[in-house]
């Protein structure tokens, strides 16, 4: 099982997680059914998830490179979860599973889960590995993965509170604010260390 | 988890994570900065990397080691740090710690 895993590409499993759930959506759609709504595209997700998580845990050959792909891994798992809530709901919605009513505290819990998501990211940012090694490091590599993942971690939380405390309306908005500070600096914190960075040797 | 709570309940291994944090550093470097013999320093370092706190990378006959802290885990460090986790109870300052506090000239 694992010689075939270690040759499966993440994005080729991604992909064949947003077609399968794709087509999950379209023969609910073409057959309501209460079962079929909710269950399939949550089974796909879930498969695609662990398919992630295997192909993670085989590949990493050392401690510091299964982090690496763990973090990919969730942040795929997450991106294709996130991909099948949004159509999931409106289906469900309009064939009558769910009542109205449900969506707002669907969003809420939605995005709870988004702020959660982002603070695991932020967390485990700082342990991803060097592509380079110490001598050879473009620039402060180590030190950007911190300030990001302290970003992320508070825009998380940022946006747990927000979902938690405001309303759908004002909270899609802060939710946006929040990632998109988190990652312009982020991005900013990258060129600066790129345009002040004079090496490992001088640094020291 | 228990790993990383080992590794940061000693001083010394603290005080090797903060002199990482500034820049990585080879065996050599960190363990002129400690009143150690170089095998305890070599377990000291064995302890963090079990951990997943640091990692290292050899090249020819260095061993250079860098910080790999997880943000709670920096967090947790800070804490371990503030409340003088592992170290005596009088509140003495390690030599390690007292040299780590000296300004640099």
């Amino acid at each position: 099982m694992t010689a075939w895993l270690r040759r499966i590409s993440p994005v080729l499993v991604l992909l064949t997680v947003v077609i399968l759930t794709g087509l999950s959506v379209w023969v609910t759609a073409v057959r309501p059914n209460k079962v079929c709504v909710v269950v399939i595209p949550a089974v796909v997700c879930i498969a695609g998830i662990l398919v992630f998580e295997l192909h993670a845990r085989t590949l990493s050959r050392r401690v510091a490179e299964s982090h690496r792909l763990l973090v990919r891994s969730y942040a795929f798992g997450g991106g294709a979860l996130v991909m099948v809530l949004g159509p999931g709901m409106k289906l469900a919605v309009a064939s009558g599973v769910l009542d109205a009513a449900v969506v707002p505290v669907a969003r809420q819990i939605g995005g709870v889960v988004f702020g959660l998501a982002l603070m695991g990211f932020g967390n485990f940012l700082p342990k991803l590995i060097s592509p380079w090694r110490v001598a050879e490091e473009p620039f402060d590599w180590q030190g950007v993965h911190r300030f990001c993942g302290r970003m992320f971690m508070v825009a998380g939380a940022v946006v747990i509170w927000v979902w938690l405390a405001w309303p759908a309306p004002a909270a899609s908005p802060a939710t946006l604010v929040a990632f998109g500070l988190a990652a312009l600096l982020s991005v900013g914190r990258k060129f600066y260390s790129l345009a002040t960075w004079r090496g490992p040797a001088e640094s020291a | 988890m228990n790993l990383v709570f080992r590794a940061l309940s000693d001083p010394t291994r603290r005080d090797v994570l903060k002199l990482l944090r500034q820049r990585p550093m080879n065996a050599g470097e960190l363990a002129d900065q400690f009143p150690v013999s170089k095998p305890t320093m070599s377990r000291h370092f064995a302890v963090l990397r079990e951990a997943g706190l640091i990692e290292s990378e050899k090249s020819g006959t260095t061993i250079t080691y860098r910080l790999r802290l997880s943000v709670l885990e920096d967090a947790l460090l800070g804490f371990a740090g503030a409340f003088g986790l592992g170290e005596t109870a009088t509140g003495a300052v390690t030599p390690t710690a007292a040299k780590l506090e000296r300004p640099s000239s």
